[in-house]
């Protein structure tokens, strides 16, 4: 049986070796340079075609008025000067502008300690610790929402590590095999919160694709070199390293309410609010409303952070997901929801 | 789109993006010009992605089309690079030896499908949505992509080429 993949790796593995490709810094400064040369260019295109163009509006005045009207070319270049002086918008800003229309706007941020105190209060506990390469490593929990899996874990030092942002000391590779045989090993986004002694404290989320109902997954906790070594040969894991975890989508939620209230022609039938997701029920197969709009989920505190659509799904009804990316969600300080001028109050 | 975020998607998608234009062109330098411009398209673009997911299948389609613009174009067609005039960024991958050869004799059609099932790990309908054909095309493209690779495998063994008996 020939292994079509271990092919292609390989043959990339040969052009990767023999060809002398930008490596990543290189491919970011390249684009960078490009971005910022395009800009320039941007700037610079507007100067001549002014000039043209009043060069020739001067010419065609010239002939048919002649010298006596008195023409300021100068006035021109101060035109295009003010011209080439505004900045443009960036599609952000112009995104902001036209989704917020000017009403005062603070984006939610909570402190690193809150978010971990309330992640570890939401997860569901593991507690299994794994020597990964002579290095302690102790998962804490895990939280899944029907979209987002996350891992709160500790690598514990044998002396107080020095963890800046930029460098994080040792860190385990998190892979997940499905009961397909998916491995998925891209994307965890991991963030540092804190070091207490010896420990660091981090928690890793990623978002994956799952049935609709419940799954299992096994998390291998596994050396870096290990997880590449297996990428290669895409080969099953063969480390004890490992971590069985129970998806069910119908436990995830700290957030139910089935109250239905109506939007215009459609009618909202459920709202479920889980660790980084909103889910929007309904009863009409048209979500567009609802898909197109973002959501904004308003905190006791008075912040107020914007959730971005995700995926729907037609039938009977539909559902609308709108992600926090990886925001934390507790459900117990938002106070309501907003769907364009409909105010959702949450009783979490 | 932010430095921080382009930096974490090369990282993740700058293989999958020169192994996908290396389907489609001739050399490496044209493989990483195309991937250079895939992510400075990634940088400038003005939509939101749902997940990594769907920025890497938004690389990738973005690939295939700029690969196949580049194909179409007229200056590809009836020039060299100059690289050829022996500059060492250039790999002609048709001229190489080993693995990297046999994918460049496969029909670009059929490789590129091969390359999007078996590595990238996409179904035949995420396939023929991102290339722009139907599902039926991608699988009778799978399936003589297949054939002819094996045919290919076994024309190189018989060239001695005890490296390549591992894959069967």
């Amino acid at each position: 049986m020939m292994n079509y993949k271990d092919f292609f790796e390989n043959a990339l593995c040969e052009a990767f070796t023999k060809a002398p490709f930008s490596d990543d810094e290189q491919m970011f400064n390249i684009v960078k340079e490009r971005t910022s040369n395009m800009e320039k260019k941007k700037l610079r295109s507007k100067k001549p075609a002014v000039i043209a163009a009043s060069i020739a509006a001067a010419a065609a005045l010239t002939v048919s008025a002649g010298a006596a009207l008195n023409w300021d070319i100068a006035s021109l270049f101060i035109g295009s000067k003010a011209h080439i002086s505004e900045i443009p918008e960036t599609w952000f800003q112009r995104e902001f502008r036209e989704y917020y229309k000017n009403e005062e706007f603070t984006e939610r941020s909570v402190s690193a300690d809150s978010e971990y105190d309330i992640f570890q209060a939401l997860s569901t506990e593991i507690d299994k610790s794994f020597d990964v390469s002579g290095n302690d490593v102790h998962v804490l929990g895990t939280a899944f929402d029907g979209n987002r899996l996350d891992v709160l874990f500790e690598v514990i030092y044998d002396d107080e590590p020095q963890i800046t942002e930029d460098n994080n000391s040792f860190m385990p590779a998190l892979v997940l095999a499905f009961p397909d045989d998916r491995y998925e090993e891209y994307g965890w986004h991991t963030f540092y919160y804190e070091t207490v002694g010896n420990t660091a404290r981090y928690r890793a989320g990623f978002e994956i694709k799952m049935p609709e109902d419940k799954g299992n997954v096994r998390m291998f906790v596994v050396d870096e070199n290990e997880r590449l070594s297996a990428y290669r040969k895409g080969m099953a894991y063969e480390s004890d390293n490992y971590v069985d975890i129970d998806l069910d989508r119908d436990n995830v939620y700290s957030y139910y309410s089935d109250e239905e209230i109506s939007i215009g022609d459609h009618t909202i039938t459920g709202i479920r609010i889980s660790p980084f997701t909103v889910r929007i029920e309904g009863n009409s197969t048209d979500s567009a409303v609802f898909f197109d709009n973002n959501i904004i989920a308003v905190f006791s505190d008075g912040t107020v952070y914007d959730l971005y659509p995700g995926r729907k799904s037609a039938g009977s009804g539909f559902f609308s997901y709108y992600r926090s990316r990886g925001i934390l969600l507790d459900a117990r300080e938002i106070t309501e929801l907003r769907i364009g001028d409909t105010v959702i109050p949450i009783k979490g | 789109m932010t430095d921080s975020e382009l930096e974490r998607y090369i990282k993740l998608y700058r293989a999958n993006v020169i192994g996908a234009a290396l389907c489609y062109v001739k050399n490496t330098s044209d493989a990483e010009d195309i991937a250079q411009d895939v992510f400075f398209r990634l940088y400038t673009y003005t939509g939101t992605f749902e997940s990594d997911e769907h920025t890497k299948a938004w690389l990738l389609r973005c690939t295939i089309n700029l690969s196949k613009s580049l194909l179409r174009s007229h200056w590809y067609k009836f020039s060299l690079p100059l690289e050829a005039a022996g500059e060492k960024a250039h790999f002609d991958i048709a001229e190489s030896d080993g693995l990297l050869q046999v994918m460049s004799r496969i029909t670009k059609r059929n490789r590129i499908a091969l390359y999007m099932y078996y590595y990238e790990g996409y179904s035949t309908s995420e396939i023929a949505e991102m290339t722009g054909t139907n599902v039926d095309t991608v699988s009778a493209r799978l399936s003589r992509g297949r054939k002819q690779l094996k045919s290919l495998l076994i024309k190189e063994r018989r060239r001695s080429d005890d490296e390549l008996q591992r894959f069967f």
